[in-house]
């Protein structure tokens, strides 16, 4: 009976450690670039040099991370996550959970630095958070919304739905929907120029049709503008000085692009990508099936080095 | 099958056809898990041999028509489907997102194709609508899954396979089951015969019909069943000869003397004796025939004793040179009287472990013998020698000795080699079977060697003290 209790004294001491589970304490000043890994749920930063200096395993079935405004704050959310989890980096372990529910795939830090959009594919909705974790509004948009963009001229919030072919517009001020345009199906990966009235949208293609092509709307009526060949599945755009840059996961392939819209390189990169950042003056890009990301030079698109992370690189979180 | 249900016959037939029919089962289960198993497997290794073959051409890159076209020529040659896919969604490459549609392999199939595992597959799939063995092997350039070939047989060809299979396989055991509840049937009743053979032939015995002879036909435990029985029958039918014989004999033995006290008593009663003197005379025959009649009742007790489990002996050690001069002792009026020679010579050494009385009644019946039947002017020599642990006792006459003939049977009960009986010349007949029995029972041996009209030697030889006591 004693060593009963003993055990589940130990039991109870040990699990009470888990709860605050120390992870490597990530210093305020220092720059990284992080990899979300979903296949082994853990993260990996490296440093301006691209060299790995921690590795956080979360027990947590997250899919996605969003560093808040302080740059030490970062919540951790997944679709079958019951709440958000909430790290500080400096001190290297979970500061606090906010209840938001099942569904969260997505979360976006406004312009503001205070409010937060998470958005939610079980009840196909977008939550307003404040930087407590509350809920201040929730709007409800189109079928399974993924993918979010903040318009901040327009103040309006793009929502691209991923089960739908609508992307909704939502009014950031009144916090009501503005209008819904047509768009196509299984649509992720965005890109939004507003000073050119773009929105661009990329996707996977519907039922055995693979997408080859990028779309052009305009970000103000929802017409479509225009549509650039970049075959297989564009899902992830960036913009920089240098030009646009298209990744397409079905075929591992980055195109550069002009101000016209011209492909002025192409390059095969890692092995089914589906993440891309900008880190320093490098074009960085995430290979989930490879677990390793690439660093390119923005303007070659050559691969200067080649890092192994987590399982399935799924994200990318960037501090500068 | 017209048989007892509680026969040997059927259960030893319901034994031996309750075994081949799970046999029979037990092979056919057997074969079916390892016909479908083994099938299966070497499908699937034939598969995925086939697709590997295919994917070696592959030369890496995205895939090429030419290369899609190659393999559906193939196709269009081979027995099982097969196909090259290189559509990112089928493969599962946009997984971490939720799209939907059902892939043609999952996540898992991919991350083993994506490690260059060959994948396998059996069961229903989805796609194809029907049940299918499948193998899928990666097409992989630089890390990169660019596609993959697949190749399946649908499952049903293999069951229809497997019906057809147990359809002959039914009916081939069906007719193996009638020859062999056939044959069976016939060998039992083959092997079973003799057992009832021997069955009646019981019977008979036990009414007394002991002259009955099976026919050992076989060799094995039925046979020598059948030779236990007739030897048991023999025994029988022998033992039943002896006591009717032995039956006989008492009856014959008992019947002489009692017809002399029967004929004197009756002279006396009915005063046929004309004087005392006559009178004294037919009183001492009826004596001696009553005394005669006593010995012959005694000898039967004696004998029935040593036939039994009851037969108790007392024994003490015996110091057996002085024990043969004090029963000689007695003899010397006798022998003198009928002028013989006694020689002895005796060891002093032997000490035997018996009972004294059956000693003496040993000694007595055997000197009685050998002075009975040696003439006047004979010699009965005696002699104790000691052999090694055991002692050696010779009786030895120069008597008339015994036939050659008889000599085998002179120890058994009532034998006479005198067979006229007459009431001076031979015992009871039983003396010389009750010595053997005594001697036996003191685990001794007896011997008798004779030669006729030259004289008798009989051998006891006796363990000695010193085996006794270790033995």
């Amino acid at each position: 009976m004693k060593w009963g209790i003993n055990l589940l004294l130990i039991v109870l001491f040990l699990t009470g450690c888990n709860l605050s589970h120390p992870y490597t304490k990530i210093d305020k000043d220092e720059a990284f670039l992080a990899t979300v890994n979903i296949k082994d749920t853990s993260l990996t930063f490296l440093d301006e040099n691209y060299h790995p200096f921690a590795e956080w395993d979360i027990a947590e079935p997250f899919t996605g991370a969003l560093l808040l405004a302080d740059k030490d704050t970062i919540l951790l959310y997944g679709k079958e996550m019951e709440n958000v989890q909430v790290f500080s980096l400096s001190a290297g372990k979970r500061i606090k959970s906010w209840k938001t529910g099942k569904g969260i795939v997505n979360m976006q830090l406004l312009n503001d630095g205070k409010s937060i959009v998470a958005v939610n594919q079980s009840d196909h909705s977008i939550y307003f958070l404040n930087d407590e974790g509350e809920k201040q509004e929730i709007v409800k948009v189109g079928k399974s919304p993924l993918t979010v963009l903040e318009g901040q001229k327009a103040n309006r919030l793009y929502v691209i739905n991923f089960g739908d072919t609508k992307c909704t517009v939502i009014n950031l001020g009144t916090k009501k929907v503005d209008f819904e345009f047509s768009i196509h199906s299984s649509s992720t990966g965005t890109l939004l120029r507003e000073e050119k009235d773009e929105i661009w949208i990329g996707g996977h293609g519907d039922g055995d049709h693979v997408e080859e092509d990028l779309y052009i709307y305009s970000a103000k009526t929802g017409k479509l503008k225009e549509k650039l060949k970049a075959p297989t599945m564009p899902i992830k755009f960036l913009e920089s000085d240098e030009g646009i840059y298209v990744l397409s996961h079905g075929t591992s392939s980055l195109y550069k692009l002009n101000k016209q819209y011209e492909e002025v390189e192409r390059k095969v990169v890692g092995v089914n990508p589906f993440e891309m950042a900008n880190f320093k003056k490098d074009v960085v890009v995430a290979g989930y099936d490879s677990d390793e990301i690439y660093v390119m030079d923005a303007n070659t698109v050559d691969v200067k080095q080649t890092i192994k992370v987590g399982e399935g690189p799924f994200q990318l979180l960037l501090r500068e | 099958m017209n048989y007892n249900w509680k026969s040997l016959t059927f259960k030893l037939w319901l034994t031996i056809i309750t075994a081949i029919i799970l046999s029979v089962l037990f092979a056919y289960s057997l074969s079916q898990y390892y016909y479908k198993n083994l099938y299966v497997e070497k499908l699937k290794t034939d598969l995925v041999h086939e697709a590997s073959l295919l994917g070696a051409d592959y030369s890496g890159g995205e895939i090429s028509d030419d290369f899609k076209e190659k393999v559906e020529w193939f196709n269009s040659k081979n027995e099982s489907e097969v196909f090259v896919v290189n559509n990112p969604r089928e493969l599962s490459a946009c997984l971490p997102f939720e799209i939907n549609y059902d892939t043609l392999i999952s996540e898992e199939e991919r991350q083993m194709l994506l490690h260059g595992k060959a994948v396998e597959k059996e069961g229903y799939e989805k796609r194809f609508e029907k049940n299918i063995v499948a193998a899928i092997i990666p097409l992989i350039d630089d890390d990169r899954l660019e596609g993959i070939i697949y190749t399946y047989i649908p499952v049903n060809s293999i069951t229809d396979l497997l019906k057809e299979f147990a359809v002959k396989w039914l009916a081939a055991i069906l007719l193996f089951l009638i020859i062999a509840i056939f044959f069976t049937t016939k060998w039992l009743k083959k092997l079973i015969s003799p057992i009832k053979e021997i069955e009646s032939a019981a019977h008979r015995v036990s009414e007394g019909d002991y002259d009955i002879q099976l026919q050992v036909k076989s060799h094995d435990e039925i046979g020598k069943l059948a030779q236990a029985f007739n030897d048991m029958a023999n025994s029988i039918h022998l033992e039943e000869e002896r006591k009717k014989e032995f039956l006989e004999n008492v009856a014959h033995e008992l019947r002489t003397p009692l017809s002399y006290v029967k004929g004197y008593t009756h002279a006396i009663l009915d005063g046929v004796v004309k004087n005392e003197e006559e009178e004294r005379k037919y009183l001492q025959l009826i004596s001696r025939e009553a005394l005669r009649l006593q010995r012959i009742v005694g000898d039967l007790m004696d004998l029935s004793k040593v036939d039994g489990d009851s037969f108790h002996l007392c024994k003490t050690p015996i110091a057996f040179a002085q024990f043969i001069e004090d029963v000689l002792a007695k003899y010397e009026p006798i022998i003198k009287e009928k002028q013989l020679d006694l020689i002895f010579e005796l060891d002093p050494d032997p000490i035997i472990y018996g009972d004294e009385g059956r000693m003496e009644q040993i000694l007595h019946n055997l000197i009685d013998n050998a002075i009975q039947y040696t003439n006047p002017g004979g010699s009965i020599t005696i002699t104790l020698i000691q052999q090694n642990e055991q002692c050696e006792l010779s009786v030895s006459d120069t008597g008339s000795g015994i036939p050659k003939a008889d000599l085998p049977y002179v120890m058994n009960r009532f034998y006479r080699v005198n067979k006229a009986r007459s009431r001076f010349d031979g015992g009871s007949g039983l003396g010389l079977s009750i010595v053997k029995k005594m001697v036996e029972w003191q685990h001794g041996k007896i011997e008798i060697q004779s030669k006729e009209k030259t004289g008798t030697k009989v051998k006891i030889t006796l363990p000695t003290i010193k085996e006794e006591w270790t033995s």
